[in-house]
């Protein structure tokens, strides 16, 4: 049997702006009655060894905020997707590690996925969607599409931390994440030495 | 054995250096005290399974040998005599217990980023190019530990340069030497800074670490419980052991083979230095293989694993041939269109590949030419601890490399109700592996062997069965053609062998009406009072 390899594919950048980003303000707080049904949402058929699946699925946040979402919503994240294929999709799925505010902002990526038509590119959108999310919240938000298992999420996100490093020089890196140097002086000046090839042009 | 594979580390003891005692007193007694506080405090991050103490990496100078020593009575594994590179200490969380947490760099010197996980901070750095992790290594330390991280380089020397590289000690330099060759060529390397770090704590890096540089533990490789045979017939392997689908190791089935005082590392040097070989997901020539394989120290070591080696260096398909047991190879109807069947395999010690079922439910035979191999084998109907297969078959997940299988899982397997098949296969022996088991196998030593896979009539009806499954496509391996391989295999043998696949049917369905039988039978007698009770329609 082919057996994955392990290695990561480390993706080329493309040439994109560099400039650095605004801190963005921190997201309204949402609430779980935006998300109850009656919107209407593309169906997407959904795979299942299951006869019947519920419309929707209720998810409950680290504070027991609960949620409830299309069932295709949610199915962009794996945990969530077996919870539903377990059977469990009715009550509520508990995602203790994800706060109600992330997790609103997850179900917010997903929702526009599922809505977008065929081919739709949503790369500006993404971008501007996590662009305007604050550094803690962008994070968080990294951390809880791994826990939560939802590729689509954890890849954009990723792709966007590693695009904000991108291009930096080492003082807008320690600046923008609020970094100090813990090097001593002639420890730098020895590492800039030895790392003089990625300051080359 | 087709495929990538999860390697591992343990290389052949090499010569230690001195011990000097001086440090020795004071390292002990340190470690004693951190003992009792670990054993009162009890532990808080239990994720790491053994880990009690600081790991240096690299930049061991003389004199601090022997804490390195002490280090290894803590940790309970040996660990190889010169560790990888990276040049820092990377401890455990285990060791922060009664530490004040605020002593871990790694937090502050992460800055907002300290939030995400080691794994998803890596997922991301993976995702840079090799500029931005050298800009990175200068932030801070806990950013230089990150960005030294020898996996990330690993991905971008094999995706720049494939299999076009000169390794020099790690996998970063090896980088840097290669990128710098590019653009200044008369440019010599320099000895990289030792930078000295204190104070960083992390169980995935020490984890990591820990795996690319420890050596099998002796009581993993205690337990022999194989079948060994010497110069049986060829029925008696059939009935013994290919039909009833059980593993044996055989003894004296390569003392013909030239191979077998022929191919030694000088020799394979001169006959195929220059070509080149598949090596994990490049190409490479034996010799630079040889050469990365004698420096390095990963947890999943690349492993040289080729397909078309005969066609490629026709002297070596002369220097083996096949046992005699093994001849019967159903697939050779198709000639050039057979999937592949054959691989030589070239590791150093530490390379294997992790829990796998063979493809298109062949069986197998490998046969170790030199060094030796680890086996773990289990039946079909067990699923290895720690693996998790898909519900259709088509992919195998096992997460961890096979040094964390055996730190992790190859405990519970002593206590299991099914134990594994177990041995070490020596130079010059060959393990059959029945269609459907379970197998890991790491070398302990740098070896060589050659394997194949094939199909005789005890398990002709198995393998068409899997390739006529539905999702062939997913499932049928090493060849292009995987949805039409069912048909053409079917006509192929029709042709080939007339009648044999109708003979293997009937034959099948008589040993299935003969248990139908007996079960019956078995029903309508009552053991317990030894008399005959009538009873039609009672189960």
């Amino acid at each position: 049997m082919d057996m994955e390899d392990d290695t990561v594919q480390v993706r080329e950048n493309s040439a994109e702006d560099t400039e650095m980003l605004e801190l963005p303000k921190d997201p309204a707080e949402v609430k779980a009655s935006e998300f109850i049904k009656g919107e209407s949402s593309k169906e997407i058929p959904v795979e299942s060894q299951q006869p019947e699946l519920p419309e929707n699925v209720v998810l409950q946040s680290l504070e027991k905020e609960e949620f409830i979402i299309k069932l295709a919503v949610g199915q962009q994240s794996e945990i969530i997707k077996n919870a539903i294929l377990d059977g469990r999709g009715e009550n509520p799925v508990p995602l203790l590690n994800v706060s109600a505010p992330i997790l609103a902002k997850a179900i917010e990526f997903w929702k526009r996925h599922i809505d977008a038509a065929e081919g739709e590119d949503l790369t500006e959108w993404d971008k501007a969607f996590l662009g305007d999310l604050s550094q803690e919240v962008l994070f968080e938000l990294a951390a809880a599409a791994n826990y939560m298992e939802s590729k689509s999420l954890l890849d954009c996100t990723c792709k966007f931390i590693a695009d904000i490093i991108k291009e930096m020089k080492v003082e807008e890196v320690r600046d923008y994440f609020g970094i100090e140097c813990d090097f001593t002086e002639e420890e730098e000046r020895k590492m800039r030495e030895d790392n003089a090839w990625a300051f080359e042009q | 054995m087709p495929s990538a594979f999860h390697s591992l580390i343990s290389p052949i003891p090499t010569k230690r250096k001195q011990k000097k005692k001086k440090k020795k007193k004071q390292q002990q007694q340190q470690i004693n005290i951190n003992k009792k506080k670990r054993a009162i405090a009890g532990s808080k991050h239990g994720s790491s399974p053994t880990t009690q103490s600081v790991a240096r990496v690299d930049g061991l100078q003389r004199g601090e040998y022997d804490e390195f020593e002490e280090e290894e009575e803590e940790l309970g594994f040996k660990l190889k005599s010169s560790p990888s590179s990276g040049n820092h200490f990377i401890q455990p969380l285990g060791n922060l217990l009664l530490l004040d947490p605020s002593s871990n760099i790694r937090d502050p010197g992460l800055g907002t980023l300290r939030v995400l996980s080691d794994e998803l901070l890596l997922d991301v750095l993976a995702l840079l190019r090799a500029r931005d992790l050298g800009v990175l290594s200068l932030v801070s330390k806990s950013l230089y530990v990150f960005s030294s991280h020898e996996p990330l380089w690993r991905n971008l020397v094999l995706d720049e340069f494939k299999g076009d590289f000169f390794f020099t000690e790690s996998w970063r330099s090896t980088y840097i030497s290669a990128a710098k060759l590019l653009c200044n060529p008369f440019r010599s390397v320099s000895v990289p800074f030792v930078l000295n770090i204190r104070n960083f704590y992390s169980d995935y890096l020490f984890q990591s670490w820990l795996c690319a540089n420890m050596e099998m533990k002796p009581e993993w490789l205690q337990r022999d419980n194989i079948q060994r045979r010497r110069g049986i017939s060829i029925d008696d392997f059939v009935t013994c052991f290919e039909e009833p689908n059980k593993p044996v190791l055989l003894e004296g089935c390569l003392d013909s083979w030239p191979a077998m005082h022929k191919w030694s590392s000088e020799h394979l040097l001169r006959v195929c230095g220059d070509v080149q070989f598949s090596v994990g997901p490049v190409q490479m020539t034996v010799e630079r293989y040889f050469q990365y394989a004698d420096a390095t120290k990963e947890e999943r070591p690349l492993y040289l694993f080729d397909s078309k080696f005969a066609e490629k260096v026709p002297e070596l398909d002369s220097d083996y041939e096949v046992p005699i047991y093994f001849r019967e190879d159903l697939f050779s109807v198709l000639g050039n269109e057979r999937p592949d069947y054959r691989w030589i395999i070239i590791g150093p010690a530490g390379s294997g590949s992790s829990f796998h079922v063979d493809p298109n439910s062949t069986s197998a035979w490998n046969a170790v030419i030199k060094g030796s191999k680890k086996w773990v084998m289990f039946p079909p109907e067990v699923v290895p601890p720690g693996v998790h297969p898909s519900p259709d078959g088509a992919e195998v997940a096992c997460p961890v490399s096979i040094m964390e299988w055996f730190m992790n899982f190859y405990g519970a397997c002593r206590t299991s109700k099914t134990r594994p098949i177990e041995c070490v296969c020596m130079a010059g022996e060959v393990v059959f592996v029945p269609n459907g088991w379970w197998h890991l196998v790491i070398n302990l030593e740098d070896s060589i062997a050659i394997t194949q896979n094939y199909v005789s009539r005890s398990n002709l009806l198995n393998v068409l069965d899997f390739l006529g499954r539905p999702n062939a496509s997913e499932l049928v391996s090493g060849t292009e053609d995987r949805v039409n391989l069912y048909e053409k295999f079917r006509s192929a043998i029709d042709a080939a062998f007339p009648r044999t696949i109708n003979q293997l049917e009937f034959e099948a369905r008589q040993k299935m009406s003969q248990k139908k039988r007996l079960t019956f039978w078995e029903s309508v007698t009552d053991a317990n009072t030894g008399g005959f009770k009538f009873s039609f329609g009672d189960s």
